[in-house]
């Protein structure tokens, strides 16, 4: 069970996909403007993410690796990438068409999410069995969901702060986000 | 009913078109948000135009003096943000719960047993997630808020971008925020 959490809080704050890899940067910038947008991308983006590193491992190990076709693994990602969102996009309908309208729009952005094929490829190279691959999936994805959150939180009171002219909209959303990477380096080292 | 609301911090509001006129009361198609929108590509990539989207059933009056509404006029619609919210929960962080619980569950058993464990956890958190849907079905169901102002900019032509999708979908109960 530590395993699992070391795990959990190594891939969520110190090694955050976004502020320590630089994976996904495009979401982060462009659905951080608001609180709803964030959470809905991040949710999302979680059970996307969590789903596809589990079915990427599945997709090494029982067919690339033991075929020797490892060659075609960004490829084949990219394709059960594509199909988990799919997949994603159907449960949601099913369960609950009104959230599917609301936000469902989010879905077909994560198709093109590098931090979704970067944290697949990273994870597959690290050599983990099942349920640590799968951790560090959801890890990833909760780090990524955090940061969200909380850009969109500062995105909010800096839309009402007195910036300078040139600064405002994403140039001092950038300096922030350089600001928050530098916050997290400060993790760096812990857990061991 | 009067069906004016407004603006509120607790609604999440949208866009609607009316797309027909039923005695006294009218049929709205919410537009998509299409995060896409501008991409001259949106008509082939899939996320556009050819999903089914939902409609409700509304009261054509809007009250306050305001005259009725009329086939393509366009609506805001709010959606109770606290249950978009715990619908968002259930539908995404319940299955993941539950799969990675089995996973921890299996743990020190082989993969074999682990993916097992993941499909079975993932499966009884889509169900449980289903049932709970049933739930907060009704508190999903958009208000109208008033008459858009100026739409120009922020909704499209469906003739021209197929901006509204869908088909449809019978919603009896309105409810009121």
């Amino acid at each position: 069970m530590q395993d699992f959490l070391l795990v959990l809080l190594s891939t969520a704050i110190v090694n955050n996909v976004v502020l320590a890899k630089f994976l996904g940067l495009c979401p982060f910038m462009g659905t951080s403007s608001r609180l709803d947008t964030a959470m809905g991308m991040s949710l999302a983006t979680t059970f996307v993410l969590t789903l596809s590193t589990g079915l990427v491992w599945v997709a090494e190990s029982l067919v690339l690796a033991p075929l020797g076709l490892s060659f075609l693994r960004t490829l084949t990602f990219i394709l059960v990438i594509a199909a988990v969102v799919q997949f994603t996009e159907m449960v949601i309908r099913r369960i609950s068409p009104p959230l599917y309208e609301a936000l469902g729009v989010y879905l077909p952005l994560i198709t093109t999410n590098c931090a979704v094929l970067g944290v697949a490829l990273l994870t597959v190279q690290a050599g983990h069995g099942f349920a640590a691959s799968l951790l560090r999936g959801f890890g990833s994805a909760v780090g990524f969901g955090l940061v969200l959150v909380i850009f969109a939180g500062l995105r909010e009171r800096l839309a009402l702060a007195d910036v300078p002219k040139v600064f405002e909209g994403a140039p001092i959303g950038f300096v922030t986000a350089g600001i928050l990477s530098l916050a997290f380096m400060g993790f760096a080292g812990l857990g061991g | 009913m009067n069906t004016l609301h407004e603006p509120d911090d607790a609604l999440i509001e949208g866009l609607a078109r009316v797309v027909a006129l039923d005695r006294d009361q009218v049929w709205l198609l919410a537009e998509q948000p299409a995060a896409c929108g501008s991409c001259a590509t949106r008509s082939a990539c899939g996320s556009g135009s050819a999903k089914p989207g939902a409609s409700w059933r509304a009261p054509r009056s809007l009250g306050h003096g305001q005259p009725p509404l009329s086939l393509g006029d366009t609506v805001r619609i709010g959606v109770d943000r606290s249950a978009l919210t715990r619908a968002s929960l259930t539908a995404y962080a319940l299955p993941l719960a539950t799969m990675l619980m089995a996973v921890v569950a299996m743990q020190g058993a082989s993969d074999a047993m682990a993916i097992a464990a993941a499909l079975f956890g993932l499966l009884l958190g889509v169900a449980a997630a289903r049932l709970l849907a049933r739930r907060w079905r009704h508190a999903l169901v958009p208000v109208v808020l008033g008459r858009a102002a100026n739409t120009a900019g922020s909704s499209c032509s469906p003739s021209h971008t197929g901006a509204l999708r869908g088909i449809a979908i019978p919603v009896v109960q309105q409810r009121s925020l």
